[in-house]
């Protein structure tokens, strides 16, 4: 006698063979999209809530996504709330669910954009371990990987905890990730993509300083003196409006080259007019 | 032949090679107290998975549920009698991480306990809750064990990174600490402690402040002295710069603006700066990402 199976263990064995690779997009980054191939599927926000819990942690047990997406609710009425969203996706996604009595997940056929983007910065962390590898890493991979991580916060809007929590996290990745890489791409000598990894970061956080300091680098070593002063001086202008705190001396460290060639050369035009 | 893969962070999953074996609810539970106990007499298995039964219809569900393992997983199980074990060369993932953290590290110690760790973070390290979402009383307990083993180690590695100035990676681990116990404070310091080496000020006061109302909210005390001297220069340069900006104002206008305290200009200024930078997102959203500048400092 084998195991009795439920419908349900069915259909959940079967969308466990590996299916067509990646049938279905989640985007999560810039705001909700769910595509089969390349054509949208509409679903509603309880069913995009469930989703996303999964895309962004993995196989879960019913009861934990029951408490976590319906806190309020009694517990079977949560898990009952749960076993409408599972149904609903189910229907309109065919192959999207993993489901058993205990537990829901995402099958194979899924792939998730954040993934990608985590995926992009384990890149980065691993150029910037090999450093003479990365000379050699052909100039379409490191820009497709500067696109994935210059895009857009996770799902912007969304206030439940799980979702702040992994956004802040994703952020401070994204930034880190992006000033590793205008660092690898100046020792490479394309100050030009350079600067648009440096840009992309400090518009994330326009007072993240490490991200300021990033795009100074690069203004300094390309030698556009001007465009690092004036990037300082926003920065710095900034600092003081919203914070009243000063840039921190690695800041002033960066520029304190340029201020003193600077005030030599006022030094000089001024004995020289006298 | 492939092996058993148990794990049981994040959510029970057992397979052998790439196949998925789904198992019932108190298959699972027997599988996972093996897992986490070892080898054990029939009576106390019974005891422990079903406490308000009595004897006899404990150690009944026990026989039936170690029946469907032999079938559903055949040799995944060691029998006899009296007592129960799960297979040699069953990979768990709860052994895999206590197995890292008791492993002699790569010689790099942490600067105040000395303990020689590992600082590569292993997957295992970061990964979720021991069976979330169970409730029975012998889960509860394990699951903060491992949270604490956990903790402890990120800890020590979140330490020894920030020592040798690898702060991303520090970050990661500091984060991760800060996400298993939101209350925690030495990882909020840490993570704190971090920012202000990078010179990142305002993500260090962001953290602070969002830290200082959880707790507040929460517990109903404040910070620990230790973590107020972290950003106590930033609120100090901060407080030297709002009442400079006071008195060098008019002095007409001065009373009115010394009532209304320091964030009345910051606010002021705040919406020139999102105007300024308005053009790629709009001036709403420039200001709405960062809630914490609005909020008054508390003295």
């Amino acid at each position: 006698v084998g195991v009795v199976r439920s419908p349900a263990l069915a259909t959940a064995v079967r969308s466990q063979e590996p299916a067509e690779a990646e049938t279905f997009r989640i985007r999560l980054l810039d705001g909700w999209t769910l595509l089969r191939r390349s054509e949208e599927i509409r679903i509603r926000t309880r069913e995009q809530r469930l989703l996303a819990v999964l895309a962004l942690q993995g196989s879960r047990p019913r009861s934990y996504l029951a408490g976590l997406l319906w806190p309020e609710s009694s517990e079977p009425r949560a898990l009952a709330n749960l076993r409408a969203a599972v149904w609903r996706i189910v229907h309109s996604a065919r192959g999207l669910l993993y489901h058993d009595r205990s537990r829901v997940a995402l099958t194979r056929a899924v792939c998730v954009d954040v993934d990608d983007m985590v995926a992009c910065a384990e890149r980065v962390t691993a150029w910037d371990r090999d450093r003479p590898c990365f000379r050699d890493v052909p100039a379409v991979e490191y820009e497709r990987t500067l696109t994935v991580l210059a895009c857009g916060d996770l799902l912007p809007g969304w206030r439940d905890d799980w979702v702040v929590y992994e956004r802040t996290r994703l952020q401070q990745l994204r930034l880190r990730s992006l000033e590793v890489l205008a660092d690898l791409l100046l020792l490479r000598g394309d100050a030009a993509s350079a600067l648009t990894a440096a840009r992309s970061a400090a518009i994330i956080e326009p007072l993240h300083e490490s991200a300021h300091r990033a795009v100074i680098r690069v203004h300094l070593a390309d030698g556009n003196h001007n465009a690092a002063r004036r990037e300082y001086d926003n920065f710095r202008g900034r600092m003081l409006r919203e914070l009243g705190i000063p840039p921190s001396k690695k800041m002033e460290a960066l520029i304190r080259p340029l201020s003193a060639a600077q005030s030599r050369r006022w030094v000089l035009a001024q004995t020289v007019l006298v | 032949v492939a092996r058993w893969q148990l794990r049981l962070f994040d959510s029970f999953s057992l397979t052998r090679g790439a196949r998925q074996i789904p198992l019932r609810i108190r298959e699972q539970r027997t599988v996972a107290l093996l897992a986490m106990r070892g080898s054990r007499p029939r009576s106390y298995l019974a005891g422990v998975l079903w406490p308000d039964s009595t004897e006899r219809r404990a150690s009944g569900s026990l026989r039936a549920a170690v029946w469907r393992l032999e079938r559903a997983a055949p040799g995944l199980l060691l029998h006899d009698r009296t007592r129960l074990a799960l297979a040699e060369g069953v990979d768990v993932d709860v052994a895999e991480l206590l197995d890292s953290v008791a492993r002699p590290g790569n010689g790099v110690r942490t600067p105040d306990s000395g303990i020689d760790v590992d600082i590569r973070l292993p997957e295992v390290l970061l990964s979720g809750e021991l069976l979330p979402g169970w409730y029975d009383d012998w889960i509860t307990y394990e699951r903060a064990r491992i949270q604490q083993v956990r903790l402890r180690r990120l800890d020590a590695v979140t330490e020894a990174l920030i020592d040798r100035g690898q702060y991303a990676t520090a970050l990661t681990s500091a984060m991760a600490a800060q996400s298993i116990e939101p209350l925690r404070e030495s990882a909020q310091r840490a993570v704190i402690r971090i920012h202000l080496a990078e010179g990142n000020y305002h993500e260090a006061l962001r953290e602070y402040r969002a830290f200082r109302a959880r707790l507040v909210r929460e517990l109903g005390v404040a910070p620990s002295a230790q973590l107020d001297a972290l950003v106590q220069p930033l609120l100090a340069a901060r407080q030297r710069a709002t009442s400079a900006s006071v008195t060098s104002r008019p002095s007409g206008s001065r009373s009115a603006s010394a009532q209304r305290g320091p964030s009345v200009p910051a606010q002021s200024q705040r919406r020139a700066t999102a105007s300024v930078h308005g053009q790629h997102s709009g001036a709403a959203r420039v200001s709405s990402r960062r809630p914490g500048v609005r909020v008054q400092l508390p003295s």
